[in-house]
Formats: C-alpha cells, structure tokens, sequence
C-alpha cells in the first residue's frame, strides 16, 4: 500500500517559488492500476517521482507498507529503488548497449551471476515478446518494441510496483493499446501494483481500477474510475471524461429544442450496469402521461460495468415530471435536470 | 647521403628521432592528461546544480582551477612551471621534463571537452539509473561513460591534435621534437625544404590521428 499523507512540494526556481503539490492525500491499495490524470504542470510527475524518492516532499510524507520513505538515505533507498520498476515517456534506454544488456543492467547492479542473468533476460524477453530482438540495438526499434524494453528492464529484479511515467504518450493509438495490454498483463499474472501518469483519459479508461485527477498541484477527485467516470464532480474531471464519454447536447438539437412551444424539461439519465439493460424509458411512458424523446444517448463500458448515459426531453406538466424524475431514481438511474 | 638528406641538409635519423620524441610527448601527455581531465570533467558533471552529487562547492573549485590553468598560454606556462619540473621530473630540460608544462596544458583542456561530451548524455537516462537504484560509481561505470563512449573519442580526438601543436613549442626547453626541429634547423637555419617537410609530416599526423578518431566513433554510435 503506497500513502501520501498530505504531501506538499516547493522547487526554488529563479523566477521565484514554484508549488508543485499542495496538500495531496492519496492511497493506492495493493494490486491496483492507479491512474493520475492532469494537464501538464499539473504535478503528477512530482507525485509519481515521490514513490521511489527521486522527488522527495517539502512537507508531508510518503510511505509504502508503513515505511516513510522520503526519510530513506544510502543503501536504504537504493533497496528500497530496486523493488520499484519504473518506465519512461522517452524509455531511456542506452543506446550504446544491446536488448539484452538494457536488460541486464538491473540484475548486473545486484551483481547477479552471468548464468542467472542469461535466464532471467530470457524470461523477460519472451514475457514482453521479443525474444528475437536480444541483440538488436535501441535504435533498431520501433516506439513499442522501446517500450517493451523499457518494461521488461524495469521488470528484472521483481518489483512490486510499477511507475508509468507517460509511458504512452509518445506511442501511436494501436501501439499504445499494446502497451497497455501488457500492463494489464502485468498487473494480472504479476500482481504488481501499477501507478500511471497521463494526460490521456482514454488511458485511465482502457486500464486503470482507480482515478486521481489533479489541477495545479491539487488532488482535485479520486475514486474508483466507474465511480468517478459515472459522475464526475469537478469542472477538471469533467472535461477529461467527456472527451471519452460525450455527453453534450449536438447544438443542431439545441437549436430545434428551441422551436418546441409545449411544457418540457431535458433530464439527463445515466444507466449504470444493470439498470443500463433494464426498459425503463418504456415503464415510464407507461406510467406517467410524459412523452419523452431521446435526444442523445451514450453508452461506454468501465471496468466490465456498462455505463449508458442518455439526454432525455420530457414533454408533460412539472408535475409529472417530476413524479417520473423519482420513479426512474428509485430504479436506480441517476437522472439531473439539464439547464440550457 | 640519400638524395633526400641531401635536400633536407640533415640526416634522416636526426629527423626520425624528432618524430619519436613527438609522438613520445603526445602520448604520455595524452594518457595522463586524458585520466586527470576524465576525473575532473566527472566531478564537474556530477556536482553541478542539476548533477546527482550536486555540491556547489567542489564545483566551484574544480571550475575555478580549470579555468585559471586554460588561462595562461602554454608557453608561458612552459617556463612558468619549470621549478615544479624541477621537482617531479629531477631536471628542468628535455622531453621527459617537458610532459609536465604538456599534462598541465592538456588536462584541463580535456576537462572541458570530456565534460561537454558527458553532458550530451540524456538526463532520462541519468534518472533511470538512480530509479535502479545505482550508485554514483554504477552510474559512471554503466550509464554515463558507455553512452557518452562516442563523444569522448571524438573529445580526444580533437585534444590529441591540440597536444601536438603544444609540443612544438616545448623546444624552448630543449624537449625536442618535430616543432623544435622545424624551429632550430628550418627557421634559423633558412632550410625551407627542411621546413616543408616538417610541415608534411604534421599534417600527416594530423590526419591520420583525426581518421583513427572519428573512424572509432563511428564504430561505437552505429552498430
């Protein structure tokens, strides 16, 4: 379990102080995909750098099953760095050594024998699928196939964390689902606990289990994504999820909306799991003199639990409306009236 | 007398022995100074503000000598140095005497290209190292010095040429040397074919040193 307990950061710049974190909390449970999202300068990296100490707080602590680590020095911290993976935007791999000997350096550093280190590389090689590329050069790579290295040296000496740093971000859209496939892989067959930092939402939707979004050195949300993805509350966690689920009114029907003379309201239903198969638009047509029209409707999957999320114009009295607003919250939707 | 000591005015084995004495200096200064300046151009790199040590302290010292010592022209500091000649090497003429004003010249010369040239290494790659949890001395040995290999050779490359220009000033103190014959027997003598020659043979070390050189990069950037 990895705890920041009101963790804060200040670089002294030239141009003066810079507060990178603020009074961030945060818990990542063992085994999870933690994702953090945020524009950039928004302070993840700090945030993710703090877990293997390269960053270390101005106030505040950090610790990793009941261990402080922003306290660690020496041999301490170097042990504690060598059961923490980590894996770079850029890869960072040398260029002047071969697959293997990226690979190998880790182990050489915990001064493995050379029959050992030939095994493990292998596992690792085949794990990652690259068996075939031991003694190819950086350079000789694609973007994903860097990555792989990346991932299978960070993965050497069995960590039982992983940091992701924008570890996708310069990877095209298929390459980057690849990636995030082995992630996944990872953190299943592994059990290694994954934190990630991106500023692709569709990332965290893809393979995260739990969310942080952040703003300008705030934890501003966090939850479970389905949790946060199904209702977000901030006007920042907003516009990352809507990129992904849409849930804004075409304006060519806003401006049809406006020809309409009878008594409406717009309510905006969200479907989650279960109630998201279940006819409840039918029930209510049944049982309250309301016409509704679909206007918009969504639906996306989270974590294996379908989220449907429809806009819904509802022509009736206020009453009636109202009466049918209940009815579909009492089945389990949650519906908000859409203010034009 | 062959028909080119008969235009050279000199024997040709007074010529040879001038080259050896050259390459003898260039040498032995180069790999003493290349150690001295390799060491220095790591402490610099490391305990600059960004560096892993970060020590601001030592860094200003070591840049500070540095640059004092590139300050003064290597001829004066040919004669500068001589009492500390005097000291390490027993005698103040000669070419053994000669390679201390020669390290002194060429270490912080090198410091400056070794440090150039370590600096070129990826910052990312520096930040993986430390995320393995390497030391400072894992850090040089399997990080910074294989992947800045190619820059380096370049940086001696340049530095070894350099060193041979200095040497044919160390004539001054009686070093020797194919400089010092040019001077002795082609300028205050008025010998002008002597001093073509000399001139060839300069160029010819020149080239060969810069071929060697940019053909190891070569061979340690691309695979």
């Amino acid at each position: 379990m990895i705890v920041f307990q009101d963790v804060s950061k200040t670089f002294r710049t030239k141009g003066g102080e810079v507060q990178a974190l603020r009074h961030v909390n945060l818990t990542i449970g063992d085994g999870d995909i933690q994702g953090i999202i945020g524009f950039s300068g928004a302070g993840k990296s700090t945030l993710l750098r703090m877990i293997n100490a390269l960053e270390v707080p101005t106030s505040g602590h950090v610790e990793i099953n009941g261990r402080c680590v922003d306290t660690l020095t020496g041999g301490e911290l170097r042990g504690l760095r060598k059961k923490i993976g980590m894996i770079f935007q850029q890869f960072n791999l040398l260029s002047s050594k071969t697959v293997y000997e990226n690979i190998a350096i880790p182990l050489r550093l915990q001064h493995a024998d050379p029959k050992t280190m030939d095994a493990r590389v292998a596992e690792l090689l085949s794990f990652v699928g690259l068996s075939d590329k031991a003694k190819a050069y950086p350079d000789q790579l694609s973007g994903g196939q860097k990555q792989r290295v990346g991932i299978a040296r960070a993965l050497a000496t069995n960590p039982s964390i992983l940091l992701c740093d924008e570890a996708t971000s310069a990877l095209d859209p298929e390459t980057t689902d690849a990636i995030l496939e082995l992630l996944q892989k990872i953190n299943r067959e592994l059990n290694l606990t994954i934190v990630l930092i991106t500023h692709e939402i569709n990332v965290v939707r893809r393979i995260c289990n739990r969310v942080a979004v952040m703003d300008r050195g705030r934890m501003v949300e966090q939850g479970s994504v389905l949790e946060v993805f199904s209702n977000p509350r901030q006007e920042m966690t907003k516009q990352f999820v809507q990129t992904v689920i849409p849930e804004k009114i075409p304006d060519s029907i806003v401006r049809s909306l406006e020809q309409e003379t009878r008594n409406y309201k717009l309510l905006k239903v969200r479907f989650l799991g279960e109630t998201a198969q279940e006819n409840l638009f039918c029930e209510c047509n049944r049982r309250f003199p309301v016409e509704t029209g679909i206007i918009f409707a969504s639906c996306s999957e989270l974590q294996g639990t379908a989220l449907g999320i429809f806009i819904v114009e509802a022509i009736g009295s206020g009453e009636d409306i109202d009466a049918m607003k209940q009815y579909m919250e009492a089945r389990g939707a949650q519906v908000q009236e859409v203010v034009r | 007398m062959s028909p080119l000591e008969a235009i050279l005015e000199v024997p040709l084995s007074r010529v040879g022995l001038a080259a050896e004495e050259t390459l003898y200096m260039v040498f032995v200064s180069l790999f003493l100074g290349s150690l001295i300046g390799l060491v220095l151009a790591l402490t610099l790199v490391l305990t600059n503000e960004d560096g892993i040590l970060g020590n601001r302290y030592v860094y200003a010292v070591v840049n500070a000598v540095v640059n004092t010592v590139r300050s003064v022209p290597f001829v004066i500091l040919l004669v500068f140095v001589l009492p500390l000649t005097k000291f390490i090497v027993g005698t103040r003429i000669g070419t053994t005497a000669a390679l201390v004003p020669l390290i002194l010249f060429i270490a912080p010369y090198l410091t400056r290209l070794f440090e150039n040239s370590l600096l070129e290494v990826d910052k990312g790659i520096l930040e993986a190292a430390q995320s393995m949890g390497a030391t400072w001395f894992e850090i040089i040995r399997y990080f910074l010095l294989p992947e800045a290999k190619g820059s380096l050779i370049l940086s001696v490359t340049t530095g070894t040429i350099g060193l041979l220009g200095a040497t044919a000033m160390a004539g001054v103190i009686g070093a020797g040397g194919v400089g010092d014959l040019a001077l002795t027997y082609g300028y205050e003598r008025l010998n002008f074919p002597l001093m073509l020659f000399t001139v060839v043979v300069l160029i010819a070390f020149v080239q060969i040193i810069q071929t060697i050189g940019s053909h190891l990069a070569f061979k340690v950037r691309h695979h």
